[in-house]
């Protein structure tokens, strides 16, 4: 994972040295099998010089000429490639893999050429399998892969038994091998005379013939995915089905040779070819495996890059570093104006392909969602270009997601705060019909009864006038209910005299001392005030029920466009908002204004209510 | 001679029982209004010596009305009436040209006899 804080080209490129360096001071071990190989190589080529000799009768002297040359060259070909791989991509399996197929072909060789008859030879078919097999992912994706490594494998640790068996019992003694003449026959037939040899051809038939089964069913599995997939997924595939098929070639060309007797001259060629083969695929397969860590490091970079909220409008931007093209153009497809949009959100037509500009649509599954314009030689990189598009297309639909989620929020902002405008106007509403209805008929049936007890003579009727004023009393209770009960509706200050007053009204009704200080302009939007004043009232509810204070004090400015209120007690603290739930509830009214509500309270120093609510006066 | 009184309020049934309680207690009723322009026209021309203003009226409130009377050149006393209290007006109460405020529900002989002044 590169860094996601590499702001400069020029430093993401310095970076990438000092990984390279950071990479290779942990890598002296892989550069010992430098050496290591070269001398293998040597020593296996003096081995096979004269071991070949002996095979003469047998195969062409060019065909050995070829094969002795071409042994070196595959075999170093391997392990460079391996080598160079495993050091640059030290994460992917692909470089020890096919470094150790490199060392295997070596081995291979060097059974061939020496006593054990070619006890160690196709570890090398083994290893490239599983090279080709576990590309691109690192793991093998099928099953009847699985099955095809693990019958090489198998057939490999049989073979290699059987062969040091059939040594240990027969071979040894068919010639001396302290004659210096004595040279061990090679992957020949036996002649028939020595013991055992009909169960040892039999054996390396059957071997030839399975593991040349196997190597065509690695190459029809890697085609079978070859097939499967499309785009730059395809091409990545390439290097390691070439690969499956030269093994394969290799392999049932040995088979076909040894039961058929191919015409010489062809099967030098195609042994040519094969060896050819070997030798160039693995330093494909390396560039391929570099080519595809660059491709993958500047599209993780981009990824990283985009998924940073605040560089979201630095799309462009970082499109154009990760595929490196100054004069990429991110369009952006509008679904409302069924256009396309530049990077500065004018409207504009998708432009014709020409010789500087190449065009690649970015869709996600709900449709387009833009248009990269870039230069064409890029489509020379279709692995780079899908991925960055794929990123790209993301990111864009992220935005857009963002932008739906972002709107969504604001309606339900401005709905929260219609509800809360709508529930005060409602109180309001209710109160002045109280006030209105009820308040009024009550007041004057006190005073009618009020009136009516001044008209009785107590002396005369006491019993009616005692009922009378009983009557005139209850009424009179009655009315300073309702007055309470509609205050708690909504408060008549409010409306007539705004906040401030409604704040000293507070205020003169609590039953401790509480001051006001209050410098608010005349006119607040109806749901502010009302909200201010309920966080208000509660507050000073709490703190004469709960906080054993002995004064209060309430501030109310409006700063910045924002009403703040503060309550303050000198009680014993320890408040919680959590706690009480009609803190809690004014707490969301203002919430639903867009505004706070927070208490900092600690035990012994007295509570701080501090509320802010935003005002458009 | 018993002060004459002009009751302003826009609910008829209040204003009859405020005009018996007026008048059981020694106070003559010589006329009554149901709206603020009303009240000033009719206070202009009848010239009483109390008036008992409402404060919640359908066009001008009770305050607007109490400017206009103490414009007046025989300015009457003004006794601000409301179901609500005084504080619920804030300052505006005080405020304003006027004698004293009552709440409604404690209207009585009483409380108008410790506000007007004989």
């Amino acid at each position: 994972m590169l860094n996601p804080s590499t702001p400069r080209a020029g430093a993401w490129l310095g970076l990438r040295w000092q990984r390279a360096a950071a990479r290779a001071s942990g890598a002296w071990p892989q550069l010992l099998l430098v050496p290591a190989a070269i001398y293998i190589g040597l020593l296996v080529e003096r081995e096979l010089v004269p071991a070949t000799t002996g095979g003469i009768d047998q195969f062409g002297y060019q065909t050995l000429q070829v094969w002795v040359l071409g042994n070196a060259v595959v075999g170093w070909s391997t392990v460079a490639a391996g080598l160079i791989a495993w050091f640059r991509r030290p994460d992917e399996p692909g470089g020890r893999i096919l470094t150790a197929a490199g060392f295997a072909w070596f081995l291979g060789a060097a059974s061939w050429a020496s006593s054990d008859g070619g006890a160690f030879q196709g570890y090398y078919i083994l290893l490239v399998s599983a090279l080709v097999l576990t590309y691109p992912s690192g793991r093998i994706g099928s099953r009847a892969g699985r099955v095809i490594l693990a019958v090489i494998a198998l057939t490999l640790a049989v073979s290699t038994i059987g062969h040091l068996a059939v040594q240990q019992s027969g071979f040894a003694a068919s010639c001396d091998p302290s004659d210096p003449t004595c040279l061990p026959a090679p992957v020949t037939a036996l002649s028939e005379e020595i013991p055992g040899a009909n169960l040892y051809n039999l054996m390396d038939s059957v071997f030839r013939l399975v593991l040349g089964l196997a190597t065509a069913g690695v190459l029809a599995v890697m085609l079978r995915s070859f097939g499967a997939s499309s785009g730059p997924n395809r091409r990545v595939l390439v290097p390691a089905v070439a690969m499956a098929a030269a093994l394969a070639a290799a392999v049932v060309l040995a088979v076909v040779r040894r039961s058929t007797g191919l015409d010489e001259s062809l099967a030098d060629t195609l042994l040519a070819a094969v060896i050819i083969a070997l030798a160039l695929l693995p330093q494909a397969f390396t560039w391929d495996l570099l080519r595809g860590r660059l491709a993958r490091g500047a599209v993780a970079d981009l990824v990283v890059r985009l998924a940073e909220p605040a560089k979201h409008d630095d799309l462009g931007v970082a499109l154009r570093r990760a595929l490196g093209d100054p004069s990429l153009a991110v369009l952006t497809w509008s679904p409302d104006g069924r256009t396309y949009l530049d990077e500065a959100g004018h409207p504009v037509e998708l432009p014709r392909e020409d010789v500087a500009h190449a065009v690649t649509r970015l869709t996600s599954d709900v449709g387009p969602v833009g248009a990269l314009v870039h230069d064409p030689a890029l489509r020379a990189r279709p692995d780079l270009l899908g991925s960055v598009s794929a990123a790209a297309a993301m990111a864009i639909d992220n935005r857009r997601l963002a932008a739906e989620v972002q709107a969504r929020l604001e309606d339900l902002q401005a709905s929260r705060a219609r509800i809360v405008a709508a529930g005060v106007e409602e109180r309001q509403r209710l109160e002045r019909d109280l006030h209105d209805g009820a308040q009024q008929q009550l007041v004057a049936l006190a005073i009618a009864l009020r009136v009516a007890r001044g008209r009785v003579d107590a002396a005369a009727q006491p019993e009616l006038a005692r009922s009378l004023g009983d009557a005139s009393e209850r009424a009179a209770a009655a009315i300073v209910e309702l007055r309470e009960l509609a205050r708690g509706i909504h408060p008549p200050a409010l409306s007539e005299a705004g906040l401030s007053a409604a704040l000293d009204s507070l205020a003169a009704r609590a039953p401790i001392p509480v001051t006001v200080e209050a410098s608010l302009p005349k006119e607040l939007p109806p749901a502010v005030a009302t909200t201010a004043y309920f966080i208000v009232a509660e507050a000073l509810t709490n703190v004469s029920k709960h906080a054993e204070a002995d004064r209060a004090h309430v501030h109310a400015e409006v700063v910045a466009g924002r009403l703040r209120l503060t309550i303050d007690d000198d009680g014993r603290g320890g408040a919680d908002l959590s706690r009480g739930s009609g803190l809690r509830g004014l707490a969301d009214r203002a919430a639903a204004l867009g505004g706070s509500l927070s208490v900092t309270s600690r035990q012994g120093h007295g509570t701080r209510l501090l509320a802010e609510i935003p005002c458009a006066s | 001679m018993e002060p004459r009184v002009v009751l302003v309020d826009d609910h008829a049934a209040f204003r009859a029982q405020a005009r018996a309680l007026c008048e059981a207690h020694g106070l003559r009723v010589v006329g009554e209004a149901a709206a603020g322009a009303q009240a000033v026209e009719l206070v202009g021309r009848l010239a009483p010596d109390v008036v008992l203003l409402d404060i919640v009226l359908p066009d001008i409130d009770g305050f607007s009305v109490a400017e206009h009377l103490a414009a007046l050149p025989m300015a009457p006393q003004v006794i601000l009436l409301s179901t609500r209290e005084a504080s619920d007006y804030g300052t505006r109460v005080t405020d304003a040209p006027v004698r004293g405020f009552i709440t409604k529900g404690e209207l009585s002989g009483a409380t108008l006899a410790r506000l007007i002044a004989r």
